[in-house]
């Protein structure tokens, strides 16, 4: 067993070798790095071609992680198979280095041992040909014991590499957990509590206002009801409608110093929108509105 | 300490399809004062580009600034949407690099020699969570990347205008991450021109740290930016001021030949390479 001269980073721990990334599968960082490209490479460096081979057939079509397990032969309990994930269109690029040496520009079939002595999940299986196609006496049990008792024959025939596995996980993971809770009805949920949340804490007068896209304060503003506005001044930025406040100020402030100094120690201000913040809430808004110009003007040009 | 900068077509030809590939001037001129600068306080600096930018830095006659240009980035930035992710080739950059460099943006100046841990990353600075620059990223929908669930929303953003992994199997490890994002993300292309770049490039970043609890060292403290200072210059959105207003960039412009001949006579011909330059 080779270890690669760098580490994938799983669960916590730094990986350089196949066993140890057995050891330490973590599914969402594998997905990452079979997107990112590098795991190809992480793999042809230590010589793992076979394994490589298999990554490059796992269908774009359904959900990488479950089959990255597959490929692996390691079962990840801390993965939930999302139905709803897509990587349709996603380019996965391989180094011509790695195909080569990967035999993925030529026709044929990977044969030898494939999961070695993992044991717990796929028992004794030592070998596949053309992954699932003509699977070893026994690789047949201990596969429909991962996908949830359908039976291995079933899952295996008629199905094309890849697309069996999705049909087997995915019904096992129906049956006893509970989808991921990135599934669209979840994200619409997230959705709406977000903007909900968001509606009453901007509208009483959060700091996050506005920020570097000062071009959006409008738009930010007229759209969540917090305040209507005020004048940026001295930072030439987007002019706003005045805001008319309980201590009377109205209009332009010409810049922050004055705006600020418009609203006395504990005094309130009320937007046009009716919306009351303390004066404090306020000076901490023109603060983090300071930073603006950072965006839009850049820093230390003078010194060129 | 080697500087790399990174320049990808890709957006460029997005926007402009069937263009041919020019930078503007004022862009260009601050990328050459931006080379020789490293090179003169910190060390040798690369350009990291693809073919279409190499072949346009080598016709302009300014590609001895750098002291070496790699044609990495590919032209499709495999697969991404260079309009949503327009730094997509940095972190592209960042993962096919073979040795250790500071990433320093184009418009990055810096003026001073940097002593840089060796195990911290090292960033230009933090950033605030300010919700319209980075909303919760369950809103971008991207399905393909559950990794994100898993990752501190709290932690603050780093401005990526200049990154220096020391470690590079996290540098590998941050950057195939991102460009996972990156790949998810475009299949459901958007408008969105902002938010789900600086997530990829910046927020992404300050998460993955913490969840590997790699420290992070920053060059400047995001509440004295406005402070003046020697040692750095950021274009930043200042480059949209200098598109707006033409004194401005034709002062800047002025300011940049005056500091070329000053500062690096022996690349005074950068001059009138880049002002005959289309």
């Amino acid at each position: 067993m080779r270890n690669c001269g760098w580490y994938l980073w799983l669960n916590g721990r730094k990986v350089r070798n196949i066993r140890e990334l057995r050891d330490n599968f973590d599914t969402e960082v594998l997905i990452g790095y079979f997107l990112g490209g590098s795991l190809m490479k992480w793999l042809s460096d230590i010589g793992e071609y076979s394994i490589i081979k298999r990554l490059s057939e796992i269908d774009m079509n359904s959900d990488i992680g479950v089959q990255l397990q597959y490929a692996f032969g390691v079962r990840d309990n801390n993965y939930v198979a999302d139905p709803a994930r897509e990587y349709r269109n996603i380019e996965v690029t391989v180094s011509a280095d790695t195909a080569v040496k990967a035999g993925l520009a030529e026709v044929g079939i990977c044969t030898g041992s494939f999961y070695g002595n993992i044991g717990s999940f796929f028992g004794d299986i030592c070998s596949f040909t053309n992954a699932f196609m003509l699977p070893a006496a026994g690789s047949v049990g201990a596969v429909s014991s991962f996908y949830g008792g359908q039976t291995a024959i079933g899952f295996i025939s008629g199905n094309l590499p890849g697309s069996g596995i999705n049909m087997g996980s995915y019904a096992a993971l129906v049956s006893g957990q509970a989808l991921n809770v990135s599934s669209g009805s979840s994200f619409t949920a997230f959705f709406n509590s977000f903007f909900r949340a968001g509606f009453s804490a901007y509208g009483s007068g959060s700091l996050y206002i506005g920020s570097y896209n000062i071009s959006s304060f409008n738009t930010f503003f007229g759209k969540y009801g917090s305040y209507k506005g005020f004048y940026a001044g001295s930072f030439g930025l987007s002019i706003l409608s005045g805001l008319t406040a309980g201590s009377g100020i109205s209009g332009s402030g010409g810049n922050f110093g004055q705006i600020g100094g418009f609203f006395a120690e504990d005094s309130i201000y009320k937007s046009a929108d009716g919306i009351v913040i303390t004066a404090e809430e306020y000076h901490r808004t023109l603060i983090n509105l300071s930073s603006c110009p950072l965006n839009a003007y850049g820093y230390g040009i003078n010194l060129i | 300490m080697n500087g790399i900068h990174v320049n990808s077509t890709a957006p460029f030809f997005a926007q402009r399809p069937g263009a041919e590939y020019s930078i503007e001037k004022f862009s260009l001129y601050c990328e050459v004062i931006s080379a020789l600068q490293w090179r003169k306080m910190n060390g040798d600096i690369y350009m990291i580009t693809d073919r279409t930018a190499a072949a346009y830095y080598r016709k302009c006659g300014i590609d001895k600034v750098w002291n070496g240009i790699s044609e990495i980035i590919p032209e499709n930035i495999e697969g991404i949407d260079p309009l949503m992710f327009w730094a997509a080739g940095k972190l592209i950059a960042l993962r096919d690099i073979p040795d250790n460099a500071a990433l320093v943006d184009e418009d990055l100046v810096i003026w001073k020699t940097l002593s840089l841990s060796d195990t911290a990353v090292t960033v230009a600075h933090r950033e605030y969570l300010s919700p319209d620059i980075y909303p919760d990223s369950s809103l971008f929908g991207v399905s393909g990347f559950p990794l994100l669930e898993r990752l501190d929303k709290s932690v603050l953003p780093c401005n990526t205008a200049f990154l220096y992994i020391p470690d590079s199997s996290f540098r590998v490890f941050y950057a195939n991450q991102a460009i996972a994002f990156m790949k998810s993300a475009s299949a459901n292309r958007c408008s969105d021109r902002l938010c789900r770049m600086v997530f990829a490039e910046q927020r992404l970043l300050a998460m993955l740290c913490n969840l590997t609890e790699t420290p992070i060292n920053t060059l400047m403290d995001m509440n004295r930016l406005f402070v003046a200072q020697d040692d750095y210059t950021h274009l930043w959105g200042a480059k949209q001021a200098m598109r707006d207003n033409e004194d401005y960039r034709n002062g800047f412009i002025e300011r940049c030949r005056n500091r070329i001949r000053q500062d690096f006579p022996d690349y005074e011909y950068v001059i009138e390479a880049i002002d005959s330059a289309e």
